[in-house]
């Protein structure tokens, strides 16, 4: 029986009860993640150039060093072709 | 209805004083509910503030096929829900598991001579199915219209009702388990 009323209380212990009101650190949270994100949003065509300028800066050297490679590969060829086998003797004849 | 269509549309257009606007009518409605479920003043902000920001970024989908309250209403269930999930997700490799015997959560809203008791419901709704929770905390901790909670949960007033009953019914027992619990530990 005492449980009953206690139980009966406490299932009506929410009336009478006003609202309860959130802090204004809550309203400052929210605009702080709107303008960060306002500003990630600003950030990216700056972010895309920098993408695109490393891009193009990784080719032009890719490019470069290939050619750098090709020349360092053709050369040699290129000498050992041009050199002839000078001798020092023609005839083997001493004079 | 067309002071929402209004208030949306400044929204989407980035009109920050809109959104001031629809956070000042709003907050008392999210912070309270978010307060019912996580029954934690911090961690009701935390769900509050991020029932906002969602808010903000999917207004402009906002269909308007039921109303701006009640939407936010559906999101700040969805979020609190998740927060909740998260949390006991957080909480199951917890040295700390909560062996309590006694409430932990004091309503900031409760006058003084029901604090106690308040507490002790509120550790009731807590260990209530989702669903039964959401509608007796629209029901009787917000205080919404049958119709309204029903029209939130997407459900048929018959539906709400039934799941009031039950939810009743469950805390009745959970309260007894609780009252015998507190005599035994009395003694």
């Amino acid at each position: 029986m005492e449980d009953k009323k206690w139980i009966d209380d406490v299932m009506n212990s929410l009336e009478g009860s006003s609202k309860a009101q959130p802090s204004d650190a809550v309203w400052q949270s929210v605009q702080d993640n709107l303008n960060a994100e306002k500003e990630e949003v600003k950030n990216i065509p700056q972010l895309r150039l920098a993408v695109a300028a490393a891009i193009v800066f990784f080719i032009l050297n890719t490019l470069v060093l290939q050619q750098e490679l090709h020349l360092n590969t053709s050369q040699p060829a290129q000498q050992e072709s041009q050199e002839q086998p000078v001798s020092v003797s023609t005839n083997f004849y001493l004079y | 209805m067309g002071n929402s269509d209004e208030l949306i549309k400044l929204i989407v257009n980035g009109n920050t004083n809109a959104f001031e606007h629809l956070y000042t009518t709003y907050k008392v409605q999210v912070y309270n509910t978010a307060l019912g479920y996580v029954q934690n003043v911090e961690e009701a902000e935390e769900v509050a503030q991020d029932v906002f920001l969602k808010v903000h970024k999917s207004i402009a989908t906002f269909k308007g096929d039921a109303s701006l309250s009640t939407w936010i209403y559906r999101i700040t269930i969805n979020t609190a829900l998740n927060y909740i999930k998260k949390k006991k997700r957080r909480q199951i490799f917890s040295v700390f598991l909560a062996e309590d015997d006694v409430p932990h959560f004091d309503h900031p809203g409760i006058i003084l001579e029901n604090k106690e008791k308040a507490g002790w419901l509120y550790k009731a709704i807590d260990t209530l199915p989702d669903r039964q929770k959401t509608a007796f905390i629209l029901c009787h901790v917000e205080g919404l219209p049958q119709q309204e909670a029903a029209n939130i949960m997407e459900i048929s007033l018959k539906a709400l009702e039934s799941l009031l009953q039950r939810a009743k019914a469950q805390l009745r027992t959970k309260l007894e388990y609780f009252a015998i619990h507190q005599r035994k530990t009395k003694k």
